[in-house]
């Protein structure tokens, strides 16, 4: 019990302390090493393009089904399209699209990065004297810091998307209308900051996807392992971060008076 | 360990956040515009009395066209004041909004968002002065007319007394005069006028009979249904009467309950009821009604024994629902506990439950169980 107790702790100042370091490398990063960036950039955000048209699209037809059946009974199904984006744009997209990205690269990043440990590169790396946070870490920590709000952009368009193809196979509102409505009970004041919280969660997601790979022991199974806690931990990591950042952001927003 | 850039990644990248930003910037656009934050506009000023909840941001319509947002709210400065209303207009539409246009907040649907209504003046107005101020018009809310039914309803209730009181008096001349006695019976020999005295008061007990139907719909309504039901208000006597029911009582005499001549519920009188209590947890089942049902012998003056006995059947009523939660059924649902004062009158009922009238048993509360059959 003690053991575990003092074994968690040392983790969590490890990690503490990792993702200050990786933190303060990551404007290094961009100047030094700006090919391994753009190539984890692509890695993650057009690795991840196909999925995350698909999962939008399926969630705006499947959000569009749910509340036309319960809209028309009250016959307001003509509201759908205000509903349906504000409830993707502002939450479902953001976090969906991080779940998303947590799931494809935190077991990525760890088995990646688990790996190269197991087969001595992290050593002979450090050894050229090639620090392995800068090099290997803050590139692709800042590659899913970028990529994700760009992706939950993207999950946003398609699920709107999605809504609208449901409409037009199966209810009566013109494009036109349906793109009007949809605007209704947007705010800018909700939806910017949800768009940008998620580079928060990409960060996090990078962070504790890389960490979990190099704190692997080294062998074939741990590495396997370790995909599995970096998915596991970089979820609840997202989950955990929206839940501090959104009375963070919507104190942040009645603060300076931002109110459309 | 440098990565040299590949240009098809690095191509492809760009062309990502390229289109997404475009995609993005779009959508921001969108809903700026809808916000009228980045077509030209003009501003407008309303001094309302109360703005019902208007929001900054919530729209403004010219003639039912979308056509602004408010823009800014400010309080009066000091008690009494008016509240202003900044809102801000498309541009193309300041031909219609003249002078003497009007401002007013309207309700979209029965709960939907409030929403201002300006409507334009006349063709030869004058443009908007310099103060952009232009008129507003009130509109009643929900609670005004709450209010106003409230007075209504207590009118009707007065015509009632007063159309009631009035009756009697007809009636007691007209009586006289079908006897023939008295100085205006004597006077009145003419048929017609007699005629057209009776016709008056018949329709005068008409009005009155379609008055009190009235009332009676009104108190069967709820949520003033609950509180005559709990008073057993309108079925006094017919509390005593289930012929579909299975019918237990208990029988207790008030000299045990309750402290001479008042309400008020001795220690005694507290453990008979735990008996009571205990009685009544074993016979109930979910459907069981319960009646407390006071009576008195003392025949002095029947509307302090009807108070009397109220009491006492209320405050019986009081102590078995807080110590033995009477009128619960399981964790949600309620039992009908009927607490009724008959003062002195006999009732129709006899204490079997038969409709045959029973001799009076004198003092008396009882606590009767009726559970239908089924």
């Amino acid at each position: 019990m003690r053991q575990a107790l003092r074994n968690s702790l040392y983790a969590t100042t490890d990690f503490v302390r990792f993702s200050a370091e990786a933190l303060a490398g990551l404007p290094g990063a961009v100047v030094r090493r700006p090919g391994m960036l753009i190539h984890q950039f692509e890695r993650v955000a057009l690795g991840s393009l196909a999925l995350v048209l698909f999962a939008g699209m399926s969630i705006g037809l499947v959000t569009w089904l749910q509340l036309h059946r319960l809209l028309v009974k009250y016959g307001i199904e003509a509201t759908l399209p205000s509903v349906l984006a504000v409830a993707v744009m502002v939450e479902t997209g953001p976090v969906l699209a991080s779940l998303l990205v947590a799931g494809r690269l935190g077991a990525g990043l760890a088995a990646e990065l688990g790996s190269m440990n197991l087969t001595e590169e992290v050593d002979a790396l450090e050894l050229l004297g090639a620090p392995v946070v800068p090099t290997l870490v803050c590139p692709r920590v800042l590659a899913c810091t970028l990529a994700v709000p760009f992706l939950t952009v993207l999950i946003d368009v398609s699920a709107l998307a999605g809504g609208l193809l449901a409409e037009l196979v199966a209810g009566t509102l013109s494009p036109q209308l349906f793109g009007q409505r949809a605007f209704d009970f947007v705010r800018l004041s909700d939806v910017v900051p949800a768009t940008l919280k998620t580079g928060v969660f990409g960060l996090v997601i990078g962070l504790i996807g890389c960490w979990s790979g190099l704190r692997a022991e080294r062998s074939t199974e741990a590495v396997g392992r370790a995909a599995t806690r970096g998915v596991v931990r970089s979820m609840l990591g997202v989950f955990a971060a929206n839940v501090i950042l959104v009375p963070l952001i919507q104190a942040t927003v009645e603060a300076i008076g931002w109110k459309r | 360990m440098r990565h040299a850039i590949s240009p098809r990644k690095l191509v492809l990248s760009l062309l990502f956040i390229g289109t997404i930003t475009a995609i993005a910037f779009t959508g921001v656009a969108i809903v700026a515009g809808r916000q009228w934050r980045i077509q030209p506009t003009f501003r407008v000023r309303a001094d309302f009395a109360s703005i019902s909840g208007l929001n900054l941001g919530d729209r403004v319509r010219v003639q039912g066209i979308d056509a602004g947002v408010v823009d800014a709210i400010e309080p009066p400065p000091a008690p009494g004041g008016l509240v202003t209303l900044w809102m801000r207009i498309d541009e193309s539409l300041r031909p219609l909004v003249r002078a003497d246009a009007k401002a007013m907040i309207v309700s979209q649907g029965v709960v939907g968002a409030r929403v201002v209504e300006i409507r334009p003046g006349l063709p030869d107005a004058p443009e908007l002065p310099d103060s952009m101020r232009i008129a507003a018009e009130q509109t009643p809310e929900i609670a005004d007319l709450m209010n106003q039914a409230t007075v209504t309803l207590k009118r009707v209730d007065a015509v009632a007394v007063a159309a009631e009181r009035g009756l009697g008096e007809i009636n007691s001349i007209a009586t006289s005069i079908r006897e023939g006695k008295g100085s205006l019976g004597r006077l009145v020999q003419d048929e017609e006028a007699y005629r057209k005295l009776l016709a008056l008061s018949d329709r005068g007990s008409r009005t009155l009979n379609d008055l009190e139907e009235n009332l009676a719909a009104l108190k069967r309504t709820w949520p003033l249904s609950r509180y005559f039901d709990e008073r057993a208000f309108y079925d006094r006597e017919r509390v005593l009467f289930k012929p579909g029911a299975d019918r237990e009582s208990k029988t207790l005499h008030p000299d045990a309950l309750f402290e001479p001549g008042r309400s008020v519920l001795t220690p005694g009188g507290r453990a008979l009821l735990d008996e009571i209590g205990t009685w009544f947890k074993r016979a109930k089942t979910g459907k069981t009604e319960v009646v407390i049902a006071a009576f008195t012998d003392d025949r002095r003056d029947p509307e302090l024994a009807q108070l009397m006995t109220q009491e006492q059947a209320d405050s019986v009523r009081r102590y078995l629902v807080a110590r033995y939660a009477i009128d619960t059924v399981g964790w949600f649902g309620t039992r009908k506990v009927a607490a009724v004062g008959f003062g002195n009158q006999a009732p129709r009922i006899s204490a079997e439950g038969n409709a045959s009238p029973a001799a009076s048993q004198g003092r008396r509360v009882e606590i009767i169980l009726f559970t239908p059959r089924t």
